[in-house]
């Protein structure tokens, strides 16, 4: 993920939520999808990650949240 | 050769030109020696030879990037490459309808630097008004939608400013902010009994940066980057010597960085003579600092090489004569005597006001 003068290696994992970052899923929507590649992990487990990598992310300016 | 290393950003320095002066400007000194200019076709290929290196971001920088005519084309190129482009600009010449094609050629954010915010310590600076036309130029790049990096150059005279900066920035909507202190090198060592500021200035600074990092985090990202002098330990310098950049100055010089090219015994080759595949893993120049074999003892027992590689290279030749030596910044280097003389300086000349040596040679 590239930005001004810098860019972050993201893993697989967090690919897989920043890819879905689009402008009109919402983080229901984005949690739901990685549900189904995730299948083996809690639905409580996916959301908490979910957000604290959003978290991180919007902290730095590097996604807007849409309401 | 070592085939582990890897440049992720290429500096392209299109000229030397600029319509400003800049006392702390970071071009080499003897900017005659790079008056001549490598022509579109041999950035197209440099730019080509870097992605197939591995590069994936590109800065357009200068000089002022904006005076070659050959700016939408390369930015195509670059763009076509699938790099992250960034355009490092005084804005100055630029026309609203000149950044709209150089958006639609492919341009993925821009940078706008500043002087001050009072036009007289501005224009003390640069030596000519400049201030109302970054203003606009940088509500253009929003107005066109394209991402605005504003960056301020920081040093005794303006670090005062840097709260009324900061609500500029926030007016302009920027997206992000950075907050650079001068670095002495290059024309700003030159000028440092100017410019380099007291440590409580820059301790009042930090604070008032670090504030409004947190208040504005997620609308706005805020970079303070201290002057190293005021640092415990040296800075990454460019994430280690020929690790993570490739520079090629106007010329077409290839080099680790804004400086190298200025240490003497330097062996830079150019890319009109070599591709950028062969300087990057086989030239001395970018091997001679790469790894641990060339450091002083006192780098070489240091649990810190791993995280700042002994320092700045450009630095240590600058300040001792020798770029093989510990950056004479840390605490720890046998030459940090330098630079505490530096800071104490500072304590008896603030206050009076200096005279500047402009930036030129060329280009005005």
């Amino acid at each position: 993920m590239l930005f001004p003068e810098r860019g972050i290696l993201l893993n697989a994992v967090a690919g897989e939520i920043i890819k879905r970052c689009d402008g009109r899923s919402t983080v229901t929507t984005i949690v739901d999808q990685l549900m189904q590649t995730y299948d083996d992990q809690s639905r409580q487990i996916i959301e908490t990650e979910t957000l604290n990598l959003l978290q991180v992310f919007y902290a730095r300016g590097l996604i807007r949240i849409e309401s | 050769m070592n085939k582990q290393y890897r440049p992720y950003t290429l500096i392209a320095e299109l000229t030397h030109r600029c319509p400003l002066h800049c006392a702390y400007c970071s071009n080499p000194i003897n900017l005659l020696k790079y008056r001549d200019e490598i022509d579109t076709n041999t950035w197209l290929r440099v730019f080509r030879e870097a992605e197939a290196l591995g590069v994936v971001q590109v800065n357009l920088t200068g000089g002022e990037p904006l005076l070659r005519n050959d700016l939408e084309r390369l930015i195509e190129e670059a763009h076509k490459l699938g790099f992250y482009t960034n355009l490092i600009t005084s804005g100055i010449p630029l026309t609203k309808q000149r950044l709209i094609h150089l958006r639609d050629a492919g341009l993925s954010s821009v940078q706008v630097s500043f002087q001050s915010l009072n036009d007289a310590v501005a224009q003390r600076i640069c030596k000519r008004p400049a201030l109302h036309q970054k203003l606009i130029v940088a509500e253009w790049v929003k107005a066109v939608d394209l991402p605005l990096t504003v960056n301020i150059v920081l040093h005794r005279e303006n670090l005062h400013e840097i709260a009324e900066i900061i609500t500029m920035a926030e007016r302009l909507k920027a997206d992000r902010l950075e907050l650079a202190n001068v670095q002495y090198l290059g024309w700003a060592l030159r000028n440092r009994n100017a410019l380099l500021p007291t440590k409580e200035q820059v301790d009042e600074a930090r604070l008032v940066a670090r504030e409004a990092k947190k208040r504005l985090a997620g609308t706005m990202e805020v970079l303070f980057v201290i002057p190293d002098y005021y640092a415990e330990f040296p800075k990454t310098c460019m994430g280690g010597w020929g690790q993570k950049f490739i520079l090629v100055a106007p010329n077409g010089l290839v080099s680790p960085c804004h400086l190298a090219h200025t240490i003497s015994g330097m062996h830079l080759p150019s890319v009109q003579n070599y591709s950028l595949e062969e300087i990057w893993f086989e030239s001395s120049g970018f091997n001679q600092f790469r790894g641990e074999a060339w450091m002083p003892e006192e780098c070489r027992t240091c649990e810190r090489r791993h995280v700042d590689f002994g320092g700045c290279r450009c630095q240590a030749f600058h300040l001792t004569g020798d770029a093989g030596k510990t950056d004479p910044v840390c605490s720890l280097s046998p030459d940090h005597h330098l630079i505490e003389l530096a800071r104490n300086q500072t304590k008896n000349t603030t206050g009076i006001p200096n005279n500047f040596e402009y930036r030129s040679g060329h280009g005005s």
